[in-house]
């Protein structure tokens, strides 16, 4: 948008922005140790919801014989499914630190972020059905749990069912 | 109030394809099948590999690939291309196994990689041939290739409208 260039209508806008809004979902999951679990959140009723970026982090945590330590190595595979058509939308299992930024996190030390990691998100622009739910399933081949952090960030989308006017 | 129109069968949407390839010779050739109906548009390759030997000492394999559209016998480069100029996180991983036979790689973050958008048709297969050779190895130089690599493929698949499987034969 050139702001320069184009007037601004907020009476447009608000109209607008009564149907369309940006918004974030938020996907958290911890994986039992050497296994698999379904983590999802779910789209809700308030509209479709249009995701154009994917970000995430996760843990990079085993026990290799003197407790739980930050090996750095990744442990975590997953695959994008969406719900309400149970299409994959990754062909296999994906090691995490291919497709997530800014990626590898610390856990021993208070979950605090790796520095240096610049974000760098995956696009991803794709419709997810509103009452639908946004699923990853996971698989472990670390023997502690690990636990990963998935952010789509796009636009909600509301229908004329769901809009009070 | 104009809503968002979609045609939930007949829409384009994104599709990443991912294959780990165990090197057991210099050329290692990786295919991939395009989902029926559907062109896929590659915009961008990510992968890993490993830059240690069993002796953890340290080696910079380069990785060469040639993308190849096997329909049409087409090749994206006229030579092989070194794949750490075109992707990241690239090398500088670590094999490390853990529980029984599976090996992890360190998680590099992933960083930024150049968009290529090649476009494969319906029902073509394209390949990755993938060569390896070793620059300034130390130690071991029988090692001119990583154990493994993780290839990553972002993309998007674009239905083709005029089948019939879309329903109303619809040209694109």
């Amino acid at each position: 948008m050139e702001i320069f260039l184009n007037r601004l209508d907020a009476g447009a806008m608000f109209t607008t922005q009564q149907f369309q809004n940006q918004e974030a979902l938020y996907l958290s999951d911890t994986v039992p140790a050497g296994g698999q679990q379904m983590g999802s959140v779910a789209v809700s009723s308030y509209g479709h919801f249009y995701s154009l970026y994917i970000t995430g982090s996760f843990q990079v945590c085993a026990d290799l014989g003197a407790g739980t330590v930050d090996t750095g190595m990744d442990y975590l595979r997953g695959r994008l499914i969406d719900a309400a058509t149970q299409r994959t939308l990754f062909n296999d299992y994906v090691p995490f630190s291919l497709f997530c930024s800014p990626g590898p996190r610390k856990s021993v030390a208070a979950g605090v972020f790796v520095s240096g990691n610049f974000v760098q998100p995956l696009p991803w622009e794709y419709l997810w059905t509103v009452n639908s739910t946004i699923q990853m399933d996971v698989r472990n081949v670390s023997n502690v749990p690990v636990s990963y952090s998935l952010l789509f960030v796009g636009v909600r989308i509301k229908t004329p069912e769901t809009v009070q006017m | 109030m104009p809503f968002i129109a979609v045609d939930w069968s007949r829409e384009s949407y994104p599709y990443a394809f991912y294959r780990r390839v165990g090197f057991l010779s210099r050329l290692e050739v990786v295919r991939f099948q395009v989902e029926y109906g559907y062109h896929y548009l590659a915009k961008r390759i990510v992968a890993k590999w490993d830059t240690t030997d069993a002796g953890a000492t340290f080696l910079s394999p380069q990785i060469f690939v040639t993308v190849t559209d096997l329909s049409t016998s087409r090749k994206y480069s006229p030579v092989p291309i070194p794949l750490s100029l075109v992707t990241s996180p690239g090398g500088g991983g670590v094999v490390f196994a853990t529980i029984g036979a599976n090996k992890v790689l360190t998680a590099t973050a992933k960083r930024g990689g150049l968009t290529e958008n090649y476009l494969f048709k319906i029902r073509s297969v394209f390949s990755l041939e993938i060569t390896g050779a070793t620059i300034a190895s130390a130690v071991n130089s029988d090692l001119n290739h990583p154990s493994y690599l993780d290839i990553f493929i972002e993309g998007r698949n674009y239905p083709e409208r005029s089948l019939p499987m879309w329903g109303k034969g619809v040209t694109a």
